[in-house]
Protein backbone atom coordinates (compact mmCIF):
# COMPACT_ATOMS: atom_id res chain seq x y z
CA UNK A 1 0.00 0.00 0.00
CA UNK A 2 1.36 3.28 -0.84
CA UNK A 3 2.39 5.47 2.31
CA UNK A 4 0.54 8.39 2.70
CA UNK A 5 0.86 10.92 5.95
CA UNK A 6 -1.59 10.00 8.65
CA UNK A 7 -3.18 7.76 7.09
CA UNK A 8 -5.72 5.34 9.69
CA UNK A 9 -5.81 2.06 10.44
CA UNK A 10 -8.17 0.32 8.37
CA UNK A 11 -10.46 -2.71 10.16
CA UNK A 12 -10.30 -5.93 8.35
CA UNK A 13 -12.76 -5.60 5.84
CA UNK A 14 -13.44 -9.55 6.47
CA UNK A 15 -16.25 -10.99 9.55
CA UNK A 16 -15.60 -13.42 11.21
CA UNK A 17 -16.15 -16.73 9.88
CA UNK A 18 -16.08 -15.99 6.27
CA UNK A 19 -12.37 -15.47 4.96
CA UNK A 20 -12.89 -15.44 1.25
CA UNK A 21 -11.69 -12.42 -0.94
CA UNK A 22 -14.26 -10.28 -2.43
CA UNK A 23 -13.05 -11.73 -5.66
CA UNK A 24 -13.90 -15.03 -4.66
CA UNK A 25 -17.15 -14.07 -3.63
CA UNK A 26 -17.73 -11.74 -6.83
CA UNK A 27 -16.92 -14.85 -8.90
CA UNK A 28 -19.19 -17.33 -7.02
CA UNK A 29 -21.97 -14.84 -7.15
CA UNK A 30 -21.69 -15.44 -10.95
CA UNK A 31 -23.30 -19.14 -10.46
CA UNK A 32 -25.16 -18.07 -7.04
CA UNK A 33 -26.29 -14.66 -7.36
CA UNK A 34 -27.62 -14.62 -3.80
CA UNK A 35 -23.63 -14.98 -2.45
CA UNK A 36 -23.46 -11.59 -3.33
CA UNK A 37 -24.65 -10.32 0.26
CA UNK A 38 -21.56 -10.88 1.54
CA UNK A 39 -20.31 -7.77 -0.02
CA UNK A 40 -23.04 -5.93 0.87
CA UNK A 41 -22.41 -7.21 4.81
CA UNK A 42 -18.92 -6.34 4.33
CA UNK A 43 -18.99 -2.73 2.47
CA UNK A 44 -22.41 -1.47 3.34
CA UNK A 45 -21.27 1.01 5.88
CA UNK A 46 -17.92 2.09 4.23
CA UNK A 47 -19.70 3.11 1.04
CA UNK A 48 -22.38 4.69 3.31
CA UNK A 49 -20.63 6.79 5.40
CA UNK A 50 -18.41 8.24 2.31
CA UNK A 51 -21.82 9.16 0.34
CA UNK A 52 -23.05 10.99 3.33
CA UNK A 53 -19.85 12.85 4.19
CA UNK A 54 -20.23 14.30 0.55
CA UNK A 55 -23.86 14.71 0.05
CA UNK A 56 -25.66 14.15 3.51
CA UNK A 57 -27.38 11.15 4.81
CA UNK A 58 -30.26 10.75 2.72
CA UNK A 59 -29.04 10.80 -0.24
CA UNK A 60 -26.70 8.86 1.36
CA UNK A 61 -29.63 5.90 2.07
CA UNK A 62 -30.12 5.78 -1.83
CA UNK A 63 -26.91 6.53 -2.84
CA UNK A 64 -25.65 3.17 -0.75
CA UNK A 65 -28.52 0.95 -1.83
CA UNK A 66 -27.70 1.94 -5.55
CA UNK A 67 -24.29 1.23 -5.13
CA UNK A 68 -24.71 -2.32 -4.53
CA UNK A 69 -27.42 -2.82 -7.12
CA UNK A 70 -25.36 -1.38 -10.09
CA UNK A 71 -22.19 -3.68 -8.55
CA UNK A 72 -24.90 -6.66 -8.71
CA UNK A 73 -25.52 -5.90 -12.23
CA UNK A 74 -21.80 -4.99 -13.45
CA UNK A 75 -20.50 -8.33 -11.60
CA UNK A 76 -19.80 -10.39 -14.41
CA UNK A 77 -17.50 -7.29 -15.80
CA UNK A 78 -15.57 -7.45 -12.62
CA UNK A 79 -11.68 -8.15 -12.80
CA UNK A 80 -11.20 -11.04 -10.59
CA UNK A 81 -7.23 -10.51 -10.20
CA UNK A 82 -8.09 -8.02 -8.03
CA UNK A 83 -8.87 -9.24 -4.07
CA UNK A 84 -10.46 -6.47 -2.62
CA UNK A 85 -13.61 -4.98 -4.00
CA UNK A 86 -13.48 -1.74 -2.31
CA UNK A 87 -11.49 0.33 -4.46
CA UNK A 88 -14.21 -1.29 -7.44
CA UNK A 89 -17.63 0.73 -5.16
CA UNK A 90 -15.87 3.37 -4.35
CA UNK A 91 -15.39 3.83 -8.26
CA UNK A 92 -19.05 3.53 -8.24
CA UNK A 93 -20.51 5.11 -5.95
CA UNK A 94 -18.07 7.93 -6.71
CA UNK A 95 -19.47 8.27 -10.51
CA UNK A 96 -23.28 8.12 -8.30
CA UNK A 97 -22.17 11.26 -6.36
CA UNK A 98 -21.04 12.67 -9.50
CA UNK A 99 -24.72 12.65 -10.60
CA UNK A 100 -25.25 15.11 -7.59
CA UNK A 101 -22.99 17.75 -8.53
CA UNK A 102 -25.13 20.35 -8.10
CA UNK A 103 -26.27 19.34 -4.58
CA UNK A 104 -23.14 18.88 -3.27
CA UNK A 105 -22.27 21.94 -4.43
CA UNK A 106 -24.82 23.65 -2.37
CA UNK A 107 -24.12 21.67 0.69
CA UNK A 108 -20.60 22.88 0.44
CA UNK A 109 -21.71 26.55 0.10
CA UNK A 110 -23.97 26.25 3.16
CA UNK A 111 -21.15 25.22 5.08
CA UNK A 112 -19.04 27.95 3.62
CA UNK A 113 -21.67 30.62 4.81
CA UNK A 114 -20.49 30.44 8.39
CA UNK A 115 -17.42 32.07 7.31
CA UNK A 116 -19.75 35.21 6.87
CA UNK A 117 -19.31 35.45 10.67
CA UNK A 118 -16.52 38.20 11.50
CA UNK A 119 -13.85 38.52 13.78
CA UNK A 120 -15.15 41.35 15.71
CA UNK A 121 -18.26 39.57 16.41
CA UNK A 122 -16.56 36.92 18.10
CA UNK A 123 -14.16 38.94 20.30
CA UNK A 124 -16.73 39.53 23.47
CA UNK A 125 -17.53 35.64 23.63
CA UNK A 126 -15.70 33.60 26.00
CA UNK A 127 -12.45 31.77 25.02
CA UNK A 128 -13.91 28.83 24.29
CA UNK A 129 -16.78 29.79 22.49
CA UNK A 130 -14.12 32.07 20.38
CA UNK A 131 -11.88 29.11 19.87
CA UNK A 132 -15.17 26.69 18.78
CA UNK A 133 -16.58 29.98 16.68
CA UNK A 134 -13.01 29.75 14.99
CA UNK A 135 -12.52 25.60 14.48
CA UNK A 136 -16.20 26.31 12.71
CA UNK A 137 -14.85 29.32 10.41
CA UNK A 138 -11.93 27.19 9.73
CA UNK A 139 -14.09 24.23 8.68
CA UNK A 140 -16.14 26.37 6.73
CA UNK A 141 -13.01 27.72 4.93
CA UNK A 142 -12.36 24.18 3.76
CA UNK A 143 -15.57 23.70 2.97
CA UNK A 144 -15.29 26.50 0.77
CA UNK A 145 -12.06 25.51 -0.84
CA UNK A 146 -13.37 21.96 -1.42
CA UNK A 147 -16.48 23.18 -2.78
CA UNK A 148 -13.94 25.59 -5.53
CA UNK A 149 -12.03 22.35 -6.72
CA UNK A 150 -12.89 20.25 -9.75
CA UNK A 151 -15.25 17.85 -9.91
CA UNK A 152 -11.98 15.35 -10.82
CA UNK A 153 -9.69 17.12 -8.46
CA UNK A 154 -12.24 16.96 -5.90
CA UNK A 155 -13.23 13.14 -6.36
CA UNK A 156 -9.46 12.04 -6.24
CA UNK A 157 -8.99 14.02 -2.73
CA UNK A 158 -12.29 12.74 -1.16
CA UNK A 159 -11.68 9.45 -2.31
CA UNK A 160 -7.78 9.44 -0.76
CA UNK A 161 -8.95 11.75 2.50
CA UNK A 162 -12.56 9.89 3.04
CA UNK A 163 -12.59 6.71 1.19
CA UNK A 164 -9.22 5.71 2.65
CA UNK A 165 -7.88 4.81 -0.49
CA UNK A 166 -4.19 4.58 -1.42
CA UNK A 167 -3.23 6.34 -4.56
CA UNK A 168 -3.62 2.70 -6.33
CA UNK A 169 -6.44 2.05 -5.15
CA UNK A 170 -7.93 5.71 -6.07
CA UNK A 171 -6.56 4.84 -9.51
CA UNK A 172 -8.21 1.56 -10.24
CA UNK A 173 -11.67 3.42 -8.60
CA UNK A 174 -11.72 6.02 -11.11
CA UNK A 175 -10.28 3.90 -14.15
CA UNK A 176 -7.09 6.42 -14.59
CA UNK A 177 -3.47 5.68 -14.31
CA UNK A 178 -2.05 6.16 -10.82
CA UNK A 179 0.48 9.10 -12.13
CA UNK A 180 -3.07 11.03 -13.14
CA UNK A 181 -4.38 10.59 -9.39
CA UNK A 182 -1.00 11.72 -7.85
CA UNK A 183 -0.84 15.21 -10.33
CA UNK A 184 -4.71 15.30 -9.56
CA UNK A 185 -4.36 15.01 -5.90
CA UNK A 186 -1.45 17.59 -5.80
CA UNK A 187 -3.12 19.96 -8.02
CA UNK A 188 -6.72 19.57 -5.48
CA UNK A 189 -4.15 19.93 -2.69
CA UNK A 190 -2.35 23.35 -4.13
CA UNK A 191 -5.88 24.52 -4.79
CA UNK A 192 -6.84 23.80 -1.22
CA UNK A 193 -3.84 25.85 0.21
CA UNK A 194 -4.00 28.44 -2.23
CA UNK A 195 -7.91 28.90 -0.77
CA UNK A 196 -7.03 28.88 2.88
CA UNK A 197 -4.09 30.89 2.33
CA UNK A 198 -5.58 34.41 2.60
CA UNK A 199 -7.71 34.86 -0.49
CA UNK A 200 -11.51 34.89 0.00
CA UNK A 201 -12.62 31.45 0.51
CA UNK A 202 -16.67 32.40 0.09
CA UNK A 203 -15.58 33.82 -3.35
CA UNK A 204 -16.31 30.36 -4.75
CA UNK A 205 -16.02 29.44 -8.62
CA UNK A 206 -18.95 27.87 -10.35
CA UNK A 207 -18.98 24.25 -11.68
CA UNK A 208 -17.99 24.34 -15.20
CA UNK A 209 -15.44 21.83 -16.05
CA UNK A 210 -17.13 18.53 -17.35
CA UNK A 211 -16.32 14.89 -15.80
CA UNK A 212 -14.13 12.80 -18.21
CA UNK A 213 -15.06 9.86 -16.06
CA UNK A 214 -16.80 6.88 -17.13
CA UNK B 1 -2.47 21.90 10.37
CA UNK B 2 -1.69 19.62 7.10
CA UNK B 3 -4.61 20.51 4.70
CA UNK B 4 -5.17 16.41 3.91
CA UNK B 5 -5.35 16.29 7.92
CA UNK B 6 -8.01 19.09 7.73
CA UNK B 7 -10.19 17.74 5.02
CA UNK B 8 -10.04 14.30 6.32
CA UNK B 9 -11.25 16.09 9.91
CA UNK B 10 -14.13 17.62 7.91
CA UNK B 11 -17.69 16.17 8.39
CA UNK B 12 -16.04 12.88 10.25
CA UNK B 13 -19.09 13.24 12.19
CA UNK B 14 -21.91 11.84 10.16
CA UNK B 15 -24.21 9.64 11.38
CA UNK B 16 -24.16 5.98 10.89
CA UNK B 17 -26.43 3.98 8.81
CA UNK B 18 -29.48 3.51 10.22
CA UNK B 19 -30.91 -0.24 10.68
CA UNK B 20 -34.40 1.04 8.93
CA UNK B 21 -32.00 1.80 5.96
CA UNK B 22 -29.48 -1.04 6.05
CA UNK B 23 -32.76 -3.53 5.95
CA UNK B 24 -33.80 -1.52 2.53
CA UNK B 25 -30.89 -1.58 0.92
CA UNK B 26 -30.97 -5.02 1.37
CA UNK B 27 -34.12 -5.27 -0.01
CA UNK B 28 -33.25 -3.69 -3.11
CA UNK B 29 -30.40 -5.71 -3.97
CA UNK B 30 -32.59 -8.71 -3.29
CA UNK B 31 -34.77 -7.49 -5.82
CA UNK B 32 -32.48 -7.26 -8.27
CA UNK B 33 -30.82 -10.31 -7.38
CA UNK B 34 -34.61 -11.85 -8.47
CA UNK B 35 -35.25 -10.18 -11.55
CA UNK B 36 -32.28 -11.78 -12.98
CA UNK B 37 -33.59 -15.01 -11.74
CA UNK B 38 -36.75 -14.18 -13.11
CA UNK B 39 -37.58 -17.25 -16.39
CA UNK B 40 -38.52 -14.02 -18.75
CA UNK B 41 -34.45 -13.71 -18.59
CA UNK B 42 -33.97 -16.79 -20.03
CA UNK B 43 -35.02 -17.57 -23.92
CA UNK B 44 -38.03 -18.88 -24.56
CA UNK B 45 -36.72 -22.25 -26.01
CA UNK B 46 -34.50 -22.74 -22.68
CA UNK B 47 -37.51 -22.31 -20.62
CA UNK B 48 -39.47 -24.87 -22.23
CA UNK B 49 -36.85 -27.30 -22.59
CA UNK B 50 -36.61 -26.81 -18.91
CA UNK B 51 -40.44 -27.12 -18.41
CA UNK B 52 -40.56 -30.66 -20.25
CA UNK B 53 -37.55 -31.95 -17.89
CA UNK B 54 -39.20 -30.63 -15.00
CA UNK B 55 -42.41 -32.46 -16.18
CA UNK B 56 -40.18 -35.39 -16.31
CA UNK B 57 -38.88 -35.23 -13.29
CA UNK B 58 -42.28 -34.74 -11.70
CA UNK B 59 -44.05 -37.68 -13.70
CA UNK B 60 -40.84 -40.36 -11.53
CA UNK B 61 -40.76 -37.98 -8.24
CA UNK B 62 -44.25 -37.66 -7.79
CA UNK B 63 -43.70 -34.71 -5.34
CA UNK B 64 -42.69 -32.13 -7.54
CA UNK B 65 -45.17 -29.76 -9.21
CA UNK B 66 -45.32 -27.30 -12.01
CA UNK B 67 -46.75 -24.26 -11.06
CA UNK B 68 -48.09 -21.73 -13.59
CA UNK B 69 -49.25 -18.11 -13.15
CA UNK B 70 -49.20 -14.75 -15.31
CA UNK B 71 -45.63 -14.53 -15.92
CA UNK B 72 -45.60 -17.80 -17.45
CA UNK B 73 -44.12 -21.49 -16.51
CA UNK B 74 -42.24 -21.35 -13.11
CA UNK B 75 -40.95 -24.37 -11.53
CA UNK B 76 -41.81 -25.00 -7.92
CA UNK B 77 -40.04 -27.53 -5.80
CA UNK B 78 -42.88 -27.35 -3.49
CA UNK B 79 -47.17 -26.74 -4.14
CA UNK B 80 -48.39 -24.32 -1.67
CA UNK B 81 -49.78 -26.22 0.01
CA UNK B 82 -46.46 -28.14 1.14
CA UNK B 83 -45.16 -25.05 1.85
CA UNK B 84 -47.87 -24.22 4.36
CA UNK B 85 -47.41 -28.08 5.43
CA UNK B 86 -43.87 -27.54 6.04
CA UNK B 87 -43.89 -23.63 7.49
CA UNK B 88 -46.51 -25.34 10.30
CA UNK B 89 -44.39 -27.91 11.10
CA UNK B 90 -41.85 -25.45 11.73
CA UNK B 91 -44.09 -22.88 13.43
CA UNK B 92 -44.97 -25.84 16.30
CA UNK B 93 -41.60 -26.26 16.97
CA UNK B 94 -40.42 -22.84 17.22
CA UNK B 95 -43.54 -21.97 19.67
CA UNK B 96 -42.11 -24.09 22.62
CA UNK B 97 -39.74 -21.08 23.18
CA UNK B 98 -42.90 -18.37 23.93
CA UNK B 99 -44.16 -18.12 27.12
CA UNK B 100 -48.30 -18.55 28.03
CA UNK B 101 -48.57 -14.78 28.67
CA UNK B 102 -50.47 -13.34 32.13
CA UNK B 103 -54.05 -12.07 31.68
CA UNK B 104 -52.38 -8.57 32.79
CA UNK B 105 -49.19 -8.07 30.35
CA UNK B 106 -48.68 -7.17 26.99
CA UNK B 107 -47.76 -8.69 23.34
CA UNK B 108 -44.81 -6.54 21.88
CA UNK B 109 -44.33 -6.75 18.30
CA UNK B 110 -41.64 -4.96 15.97
CA UNK B 111 -42.31 -5.24 12.32
CA UNK B 112 -40.20 -3.86 9.27
CA UNK B 113 -42.14 -2.27 6.48
CA UNK B 114 -41.47 -1.91 2.74
CA UNK B 115 -43.64 0.06 0.75
CA UNK B 116 -42.68 0.46 -3.42
CA UNK B 117 -45.09 2.69 -5.44
CA UNK B 118 -45.18 0.95 -9.12
CA UNK B 119 -44.56 4.37 -10.90
CA UNK B 120 -41.61 5.04 -9.86
CA UNK B 121 -40.09 2.44 -7.48
CA UNK B 122 -40.00 4.49 -4.88
CA UNK B 123 -39.59 3.11 -1.46
CA UNK B 124 -40.77 3.76 1.38
CA UNK B 125 -40.01 1.93 4.72
CA UNK B 126 -41.07 1.85 8.47
CA UNK B 127 -40.23 -0.15 11.86
CA UNK B 128 -43.51 -0.28 13.57
CA UNK B 129 -43.77 -1.39 17.16
CA UNK B 130 -46.88 -1.77 19.03
CA UNK B 131 -48.17 -3.29 22.49
CA UNK B 132 -51.44 -5.42 22.62
CA UNK B 133 -53.21 -6.00 26.25
CA UNK B 134 -53.05 -9.49 26.25
CA UNK B 135 -56.91 -10.13 27.62
CA UNK B 136 -57.74 -6.52 25.79
CA UNK B 137 -58.90 -5.12 29.60
CA UNK B 138 -56.34 -2.41 28.99
CA UNK B 139 -55.06 0.47 26.39
CA UNK B 140 -53.18 -0.82 23.96
CA UNK B 141 -50.58 1.07 21.73
CA UNK B 142 -50.53 0.01 18.10
CA UNK B 143 -48.14 1.56 15.94
CA UNK B 144 -49.62 1.56 12.08
CA UNK B 145 -47.16 2.90 9.23
CA UNK B 146 -44.90 5.53 11.77
CA UNK B 147 -48.39 6.75 13.46
CA UNK B 148 -49.53 5.49 16.98
CA UNK B 149 -53.03 4.60 17.49
CA UNK B 150 -54.01 4.22 21.20
CA UNK B 151 -56.46 2.05 21.46
CA UNK B 152 -59.14 1.78 24.29
CA UNK B 153 -59.98 -1.63 25.66
CA UNK B 154 -63.10 -3.30 23.52
CA UNK B 155 -66.46 -2.29 25.43
CA UNK B 156 -69.12 -4.66 25.86
CA UNK B 157 -70.60 -5.06 23.33
CA UNK B 158 -67.90 -4.32 20.79
CA UNK B 159 -65.32 -7.63 18.82
CA UNK B 160 -62.58 -8.34 17.36
CA UNK B 161 -63.07 -10.80 14.59
CA UNK B 162 -61.01 -12.76 14.71
CA UNK B 163 -59.76 -11.98 18.47
CA UNK B 164 -56.80 -10.65 19.68
CA UNK B 165 -57.19 -11.55 23.60
CA UNK B 166 -55.19 -14.81 24.24
CA UNK B 167 -57.90 -16.31 26.15
CA UNK B 168 -60.59 -16.09 23.31
CA UNK B 169 -57.50 -17.22 20.79
CA UNK B 170 -57.18 -20.27 22.96
CA UNK B 171 -60.61 -21.50 22.28
CA UNK B 172 -60.31 -21.47 18.73
CA UNK B 173 -60.09 -24.93 17.22
CA UNK B 174 -56.31 -26.41 16.34
CA UNK B 175 -57.67 -28.93 14.04
CA UNK B 176 -57.26 -27.67 10.61
CA UNK B 177 -60.51 -28.93 9.40
CA UNK B 178 -62.68 -27.35 11.73
CA UNK B 179 -60.92 -24.27 11.90
CA UNK B 180 -61.42 -24.11 8.16
CA UNK B 181 -64.79 -24.26 8.56
CA UNK B 182 -64.84 -21.51 11.19
CA UNK B 183 -62.72 -19.48 8.70
CA UNK B 184 -64.87 -19.72 5.99
CA UNK B 185 -67.94 -17.88 8.25
CA UNK B 186 -70.75 -20.00 6.79
CA UNK B 187 -69.55 -18.63 3.02
CA UNK B 188 -69.95 -21.51 0.71
CA UNK B 189 -69.53 -19.78 -3.14
CA UNK B 190 -65.67 -19.66 -2.70
CA UNK B 191 -62.82 -19.66 -0.03
CA UNK B 192 -62.16 -15.78 -0.29
CA UNK B 193 -63.69 -15.25 3.17
CA UNK B 194 -61.17 -18.04 4.76
CA UNK B 195 -58.10 -16.92 3.07
CA UNK B 196 -58.94 -13.03 4.31
CA UNK B 197 -59.85 -14.37 7.71
CA UNK B 198 -56.55 -16.30 8.20
CA UNK B 199 -54.52 -13.26 7.07
CA UNK B 200 -56.46 -11.29 9.52
CA UNK B 201 -54.66 -13.15 11.88
CA UNK B 202 -51.39 -12.02 10.82
CA UNK B 203 -52.06 -8.39 9.49
CA UNK B 204 -53.18 -6.85 13.25
CA UNK B 205 -50.22 -8.41 15.44
CA UNK B 206 -51.38 -11.02 18.39
CA UNK B 207 -49.74 -13.74 19.98
CA UNK B 208 -51.33 -17.29 19.38
CA UNK B 209 -51.73 -19.97 21.84
CA UNK B 210 -49.58 -23.22 20.87
CA UNK B 211 -50.89 -24.83 17.31
CA UNK B 212 -53.01 -22.08 16.59
CA UNK B 213 -50.62 -20.58 14.01
CA UNK B 214 -49.73 -24.11 12.63
CA UNK B 215 -53.13 -25.28 12.64
CA UNK B 216 -54.10 -21.58 10.38
CA UNK B 217 -51.18 -22.44 7.87
CA UNK B 218 -52.75 -26.10 7.85
CA UNK B 219 -56.38 -25.08 7.00
CA UNK B 220 -55.08 -22.65 4.37
CA UNK B 221 -53.37 -25.80 2.60
CA UNK B 222 -56.65 -26.80 2.54
CA UNK B 223 -58.43 -24.31 0.46
CA UNK B 224 -58.27 -25.15 -3.17
CA UNK B 225 -56.89 -22.47 -5.91
CA UNK B 226 -53.93 -21.13 -3.45
CA UNK B 227 -50.75 -20.62 -5.32
CA UNK B 228 -47.48 -19.95 -4.71
CA UNK B 229 -44.96 -17.10 -6.09
CA UNK B 230 -41.37 -17.92 -5.95
CA UNK B 231 -39.82 -14.63 -6.86
CA UNK B 232 -40.83 -13.46 -3.31
CA UNK B 233 -39.13 -11.12 -1.01
CA UNK B 234 -39.89 -10.32 2.32
CA UNK B 235 -39.87 -6.29 3.92
CA UNK B 236 -36.24 -7.93 5.58
CA UNK B 237 -34.83 -8.89 2.09
CA UNK B 238 -34.93 -12.36 2.13
CA UNK B 239 -36.01 -14.87 -0.36
CA UNK B 240 -38.92 -15.84 0.63
CA UNK B 241 -41.96 -17.64 -1.34
CA UNK B 242 -45.32 -16.47 -1.34
CA UNK B 243 -48.96 -18.12 -1.33
CA UNK B 244 -51.78 -16.26 -2.40
CA UNK B 245 -55.50 -16.69 -3.36
CA UNK B 246 -56.44 -15.52 -6.60
CA UNK B 247 -57.40 -11.77 -6.89
CA UNK B 248 -56.83 -11.48 -3.61
CA UNK B 249 -54.07 -8.30 -2.26
CA UNK B 250 -52.70 -10.63 0.72
CA UNK B 251 -50.61 -13.42 0.83
CA UNK B 252 -48.22 -14.87 3.38
CA UNK B 253 -44.48 -14.81 3.14
CA UNK B 254 -42.88 -17.75 4.10
CA UNK B 255 -38.37 -18.47 3.86
CA UNK B 256 -37.48 -20.34 0.70
CA UNK B 257 -35.56 -23.09 2.00
CA UNK B 258 -37.06 -23.69 5.55
CA UNK B 259 -40.45 -22.28 4.96
CA UNK B 260 -40.50 -20.82 8.06
CA UNK B 261 -43.16 -17.66 8.24
CA UNK B 262 -41.63 -14.20 7.45
CA UNK B 263 -44.62 -11.61 6.87
CA UNK B 264 -46.97 -10.50 4.78
CA UNK B 265 -47.49 -9.06 1.30
CA UNK B 266 -49.97 -6.93 0.06
CA UNK B 267 -51.03 -4.60 -2.58
CA UNK B 268 -52.44 -1.14 -2.22
CA UNK B 269 -52.77 2.48 -3.58
CA UNK B 270 -53.85 6.03 -2.02
CA UNK B 271 -58.37 7.12 -2.74
CA UNK B 272 -59.16 10.11 -3.83
CA UNK B 273 -63.06 10.64 -3.54
CA UNK B 274 -65.25 12.43 -5.85
CA UNK B 275 -68.33 13.13 -4.09
CA UNK B 276 -68.99 9.03 -4.05
CA UNK B 277 -66.49 8.00 -6.76
CA UNK B 278 -63.46 6.73 -5.56
CA UNK B 279 -60.62 7.15 -7.58
CA UNK B 280 -57.19 4.75 -7.22
CA UNK B 281 -54.01 5.71 -7.37
CA UNK B 282 -50.40 5.77 -6.71
CA UNK B 283 -50.84 2.29 -6.57
CA UNK B 284 -47.89 0.10 -4.48
CA UNK B 285 -47.03 -3.13 -3.48
CA UNK B 286 -46.04 -3.32 0.53
CA UNK B 287 -44.25 -6.30 2.33
CA UNK B 288 -43.66 -6.61 6.15
CA UNK B 289 -41.75 -8.61 7.93
CA UNK B 290 -41.75 -9.60 11.46
CA UNK B 291 -38.31 -8.50 13.49
CA UNK B 292 -39.57 -9.44 17.27
CA UNK B 293 -42.96 -11.06 18.97
CA UNK B 294 -42.03 -11.15 22.86
CA UNK B 295 -44.20 -10.99 26.06
CA UNK B 296 -43.71 -7.40 27.91
CA UNK B 297 -45.25 -6.62 31.70
CA UNK B 298 -46.03 -2.74 30.31
CA UNK B 299 -46.26 0.04 27.30
CA UNK B 300 -42.87 1.06 26.18
CA UNK B 301 -41.16 -1.95 27.72
CA UNK B 302 -39.01 -3.81 24.94
CA UNK B 303 -37.69 -7.25 25.20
Amino acid sequence: MTALPGLRARPAPVPSGDDRSDACVIEQSWDDPDAFAVLFDRYADDIHRYAARRLGTEAADDLMAETFVIAFQQRRRYDLSRAQARPWLYGIVTNLVGRHRRSEARRLRALARVAGVSPAEAEPLADRVAARVSAERSRAQLAGALAGLTARHRDVLLLIAWGDLDYTEAAEALGVPVGTVRSRLHRARTGLRQALGGSDPTALHEETEETDRG
Amino acid sequence: MDDLTAVRELHDDVPELTDDARLAARVRLQRAVLQERRPRALSRRLVLRTTVAATATAAVAGGVLLATDADGPRMTALSAAEVLQKAAVRSRAARSGVPVPRNDQYFYTRTFITRTYDKDGRTRTWTDESWTSVDGSKPSRREEHGKVHNDPPLAENEVMAPPTEYAALAKWPTDPDRLLERLRMDTREDDRMAFMNACQFFVVPRVMPPGLQAAIFEAVAKIPGIRTDRDSVDALGRRGVAVSYPKFDFSFVFDARTCAYLGMRSKGSSVTYHGRKAEHHDWYHEVSGRLELAVVDRIGQRP
